[in-house]
């Protein structure tokens, strides 16, 4: 059904490329479009464009920023100390909604998982060990999500800063095996960070 | 446990049905290529979280049916009733549903029904390949608590990703990148495994002996062992295994898989102080396969404080007829049991508590009834 309005067509089609949106919601968002008024709708789609040119990702740690480092890497008042390691940016900003960590991030990219090909090659691991190296970390909590891919990978960078004689730390269970940082409650996280362990 | 009904839709011959069953024994009953065996499989699959006998449920939609239907009802034996759905399309997912609460599928409901199942396969358990042996012995531990469910498939998901590792190092001539890693897991959770498999099997043999001692006589020189490929009991199981992975190392490069581990270990069963896959009588290895399965069935009643459900499909013209009147004599012991049999004459269906089923060409009816109006 196209109701002879390609464009209005193409338009949902490109609703429905967005995560959770049906060809119903992607028919109501594409209607409202139609009903903003053109400045608004020129800013909309100047935005999309922008956010995908302008943002990048952070020198520093690989975080989402919009210029050479991320937001967290220019806070002062962070402590350098820690570095929490996170599977990708999404996970980093769910550790901040719940408020309790004021260390620094590095976000890998991904894990190991050979069933997709990916080794310690394809993540950002080789600026992490270099960070522990250079910014006088003294602790580095491997919050990858609690998966075999996960699990694995914190037994990697173990044992790639075994040398260093930085302390690394997994967050204690209380995360479900299986489960993904993205859908874990709040109170869960903050317990699971205060009891982390050595790995 | 006692599943006191089913409602089937399509499931293998079975276009439909609705039963009710006896707390005691069902004997399921009809000639053969009816559906007896299809009817035990729909009920098993909610202990196994998978058929007994196929890896794809594709097979078990009913030709020409798009999708199966099947709904347990029972109660566990503190009472508390269950209630657990579950569906499946050609070509999709399993969806099921236990007490409202829709579950991922199949594999997270194991152990929801314990249950312990005899085929005529089973015959071969105590002196067939070391596989039977290691399902048997992972089976039963998971039957007894999910965290040894958790344990079973982490290693098993572990060894799967080493495994690709490997192939592709192999394949490609390029380093594995990221082995060692691997290895810490491998040895970390094969070791969890041993433990697990090692702990259950004491449980096991415990009972399995008292059982020979019943049967045989007290001077029957039954002993079951674990038999760990990389590492003597008593020794550091992840310390020998990841000792065992470095030795492997360039052998497992070369072929692009791991060749040592918890994959490779066996139970070794020793009756009349030798081992009976090599020393038993065909007589004495059947029965000491029974015996396993028994022992399962009262491990799980023990250690999990819940009688597994029973079924026993065709086995008794496996045994002669003293065994299997023994074998009966043990289930009426108090499990719920489901006894299919071409043969139900030989089997006592008129104890009070059975009740019978017959089957004909996918259609079952409990025998004795007047036949259904037309449908
Ligand atoms: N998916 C299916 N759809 C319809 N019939 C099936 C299906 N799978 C198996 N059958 C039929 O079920 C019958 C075998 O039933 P089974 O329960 O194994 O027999 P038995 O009564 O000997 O135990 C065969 O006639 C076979 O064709
Ligand atoms: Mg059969």
């Amino acid at each position: 059904m196209n109701y002879g309005l390609p464009l209005l067509q193409a338009l949902i089609d490109h609703f429905k490329k967005l995560p959770g949106v049906g060809e119903k919601s992607a028919r109501r968002l594409a209607f409202s479009i139609l009903d903003m008024d053109g400045e608004e709708v020129r800013g909309f789609a100047e935005t999309l464009v922008q956010v995908k040119e302008r943002i990048g990702f952070c020198n520093r740690c690989g975080n989402l920023a919009e210029g050479e480092l991320c937001a967290i890497c220019r806070d002062e008042r962070r402590s350098g100390a820690v570095i929490c390691v996170v599977e990708r940016a999404a996970d980093l900003y769910v550790l901040e909604a719940a408020g309790q960590y004021r260390g620094r991030y590095h976000v890998l990219h991904g894990v190991l998982s050979p069933l997709d090909g990916i080794g310690p090659g394809d993540l950002n691991l080789e600026a992490l060990e270099r960070r522990v190296k250079e910014e006088g970390v003294e602790e580095v909590i491997v919050a990858t999500n609690p998966s075999i891919e996960g699990d694995t990978t914190a037994l990697y960078i173990a044992g790639m800063l075994k040398q260093s004689g930085v302390k690394v730390t997994r967050p204690a269970r209380g995360l479900p095996m299986g489960s993904s940082l993205e859908y874990v409650d709040r109170g869960t996280i903050t317990r699971a960070l205060e009891g982390r362990e050595p790995i | 446990m006692i599943i006191r009904g089913v409602e089937i839709v399509n499931f293998r011959n079975i276009a439909r049905a609705a039963l009710r069953f006896s707390p005691g024994a069902n004997v399921v009953t009809g000639k053969n290529a009816q559906g007896k065996t299809n009817l035990l499989e729909a009920l098993y699959l909610f202990s196994l979280g998978r058929s007994f006998r196929t890896r794809t449920l594709d097979e078990t939609v009913r030709f020409g049916e798009e999708y199966f239907f099947i709904r347990l009802s029972g109660e566990s034996d503190a009472g508390v009733a269950f209630d657990i759905e579950a569906g499946y399309e050609r070509g999709g997912r399993a969806r099921v549903t236990a007490g409202g609460k829709r579950s991922a599928g199949f594999a997270d409901i194991v152990g929801m029904i314990p249950g312990v199942i005899f085929v005529a396969e089973d015959i071969a358990l105590a002196a067939g390949p070391p596989a039977g042996r290691r399902s048997y012995l992972d089976y039963t531990a998971a039957q007894l608590s999910p965290l040894h469910l958790a344990a079973i498939r982490e290693y098993a998901g572990v060894l799967r990703r080493r495994n690709a590792l490997l192939e592709r190092a192999a394949r490609e001539c390029a380093p594995a990148a990221g082995l060692d890693a691997w290895d810490e897991a491998l040895a970390a959770k094969g070791a969890e495994l041993v433990r697990i498999r090692r702990e259950t099997l004491r449980e096991l043999a415990e009972r399995a002996g008292a059982l020979v001692g019943e049967i045989v006589g007290p001077d029957a020189g039954f002993a079951m062992e674990y038999v760990c490929s990389f590492a003597p009991p008593g020794e550091d199981a992840a310390a020998s295994f990841r000792g065992a992975l470095e030795r492997a190392r360039e052998t497992e490069r070369r072929r692009g898989y791991t060749t040592c581990g918890p994959q490779h270990d066996d139970v070794r069963i020793l009756l009349d102080d030798a081992e009976i896959r090599r020393y038993g009588s065909q007589g004495r290895k059947r029965l000491v396969s029974l015996v396993l399965k028994l022992a399962q069935a009262a491990t799980i009643l023990e250690k999990r404080g819940e009688r597994p459900v029973v079924i026993l499909d065709d086995i008794f013209s496996e045994l002669d007829a003293e065994t299997s009147s023994r074998v009966r004599e043990r289930l009426s012991g108090g499990y719920q049991s489901f006894v299919a049999s071409p043969r139900p004459e030989e089997l006592g269906t008129a104890d009070p508590g059975t009740s019978v089923f017959r089957v004909e060409g996918g259609v079952v009816e409990p025998a004795g009834e007047p036949p259904a109006g037309p449908r």
